[in-house]
């Protein structure tokens, strides 16, 4: 996943104050807002869209979303979950919808479209720290952003972002339950199954395709290492049936993944080992084969 | 109020490295397998008195990555009192005592030979070749639907004085 810079030099940017008749409360708090007043200014612009003629007021709404905004980028240094950021983007939305003569629309559009990048920066972050307590929350972000491009650009494909975020929580889910297989087994289906998302979006994608049939095949092979532990003959039975079920459901993805890219060095030994450890040798030697031709190549 | 902004906005994208395909363990799983059979194997045959005494020898023809596995993960365990000692032996007929033999594929040809120089020894013989019961070995790896299974002659054992308990008999998928 790509982190998203959005820079937007809010020192520079102001609400703009586009109509003739101009709320005096509004007036107010945006003097509040320029001399950096951000919690006064916030107080007294909460009011008047409270207030009877506020509600419907594009420009007092378009005031309050900059006041907002700048309280989550300046006084809350752009925190993760802050309420700020959301009452900023309600604000806009609000400001759009009322904006009849479109006089604010730029403005709302560049400030909707910065909170929405740092959703995604957020989701980003989340991902990175691949956090078992919180990786969830990552989710809850890229809808948000996503949500909100919809918002603004409701005839563009989100097509390509939603594969890079599905692979990105896909390879955060992996890594967590990495560290402790045995106690974190939903993390495993919860990998697996952000894969079947790519693959949903996208069938012939490379890397979920692999890291599918990878994940099934490690997981059988993972499962076998903990035979010498074994006390009975029959739980070896029980253990490497199941295993091998697992290394089974690897070998069509690996397959795909090397029919969509057949000089990738990963598949060819991908299928190589997938094939060697489901007994079918002769098959296994030709990738084998084709390998040490690849890597001779190169 | 004078209308007043400038924006400067950039939009601008920097690789990461979230995404990142899972590694391959590189591991040969049927080895993993038939060590912990050959393990299981000597638990569930019973040797006769003389066999009772010094360490438990399972012995390895071929099949190098069986003998790593024995070597790493089952030498410290016990045979009932009997400490487990794992030997590699070179494609040889000249096999000194051993309580279990286990002969890979790369030694199939010599399988018959083997079979005749240890007849009278209470070594069980574990072979990874098609029809190696009919040749005299006890016990048999096959593979059936990608399953690595096992197969195994009660006579051929009986007939060294090995005796082959009643739960290695019901995970056969066939006895002789």
């Amino acid at each position: 996943m790509r982190t998203l810079i959005y820079v937007l030099f809010v020192s520079l940017l102001l609400p703009s104050l586009a109509m003739a008749q101009i709320d005096d409360r509004t007036q107010e708090a945006y003097g509040l807002y320029k001399l950096g007043m951000l919690k006064d200014a916030a107080e007294k612009i909460d009011e008047v869209v409270e207030s009877k003629n506020g509600k419907t007021d594009a420009q007092a709404w378009h005031v309050r979303g900059f006041i907002y905004k700048d309280i989550y980028a300046k006084l809350e240094n752009s925190a993760i979950n802050s309420k700020s950021q959301e009452e900023a983007v309600r604000s806009f939305k609000t400001s759009m919808e009322l904006d009849e003569e479109r006089k604010l629309i730029e403005m709302n559009q560049l400030a909707l479209k910065f909170l929405g990048v740092s959703y995604f920066n957020h989701a980003s972050e989340i991902i990175d720290r691949h956090n078992v307590y919180t990786i969830d929350r990552a989710n809850d972000n890229y809808l948000k952003y996503k949500s909100l491009m919809t918002f603004l650009y409701p005839d563009s494909s989100l097509k390509s972002k939603d594969v890079e975020f599905h692979l990105a929580m896909s390879t955060a889910y992996r890594k967590i339950y990495d560290e402790e297989p045995q106690n974190r087994a939903e993390f495993f289906e919860k990998s697996n199954n952000s894969l079947l998302m790519v693959l949903d979006l996208d069938p012939n994608n490379w890397a979920a395709n692999y890291s599918y049939s990878v994940s099934f095949y490690n997981k059988g092979a993972r499962n076998l290492q903990q035979l010498p532990n074994t006390e009975s003959i029959i739980d070896v039975y029980a253990i490497s049936s199941e295993s091998m079920r697992s290394i089974e459901i690897a070998l069509p993805f690996m397959l795909k993944a090397y029919e969509i890219d057949p000089d990738k060095i990963e598949s060819i030994k991908g299928l190589k080992w997938i094939l060697f450890n489901l007994h079918q040798e002769e098959e296994s030697k030709k990738m084998s084969d084709l390998e040490r031709l690849k890597e001779s190549q190169r | 109020m004078r209308k007043r902004f400038l924006i400067i906005a950039a939009l601008c994208a920097i690789s990461a490295s979230f995404q990142q395909v899972p590694k391959l363990n590189e591991t040969d799983t049927s080895a993993l397998i038939k060590a912990s059979y050959l393990y299981h194997f000597s638990k569930l045959v019973d040797w006769p008195a003389q066999a009772k005494t010094g360490n438990f020898i399972i012995s390895v023809m071929g099949s190098t990555s069986v003998y790593q596995e024995l070597v790493k993960k089952y030498n410290a365990k016990q045979i009932g009192s009997q400490q487990i000692e794992v030997r590699k032996l070179t494609k040889t007929l000249n096999i000194s005592n051993c309580h279990v033999l286990y002969v890979g594929k790369e030694c199939e040809d010599i399988l018959p030979d083997i079979i005749k120089a240890l007849k009278n020894e209470p070594t069980l013989i574990v072979s990874d070749a098609s029809g190696a019961l009919k040749k005299g070995a006890d016990i048999n790896f096959i593979v059936e639907d990608t399953k690595l299974l096992f197969e195994l002659s009660v006579k051929n054992a009986t007939d060294k004085d090995l005796f082959i308990g009643s739960t290695l008999k019901s995970l056969a998928t066939r006895i002789q």
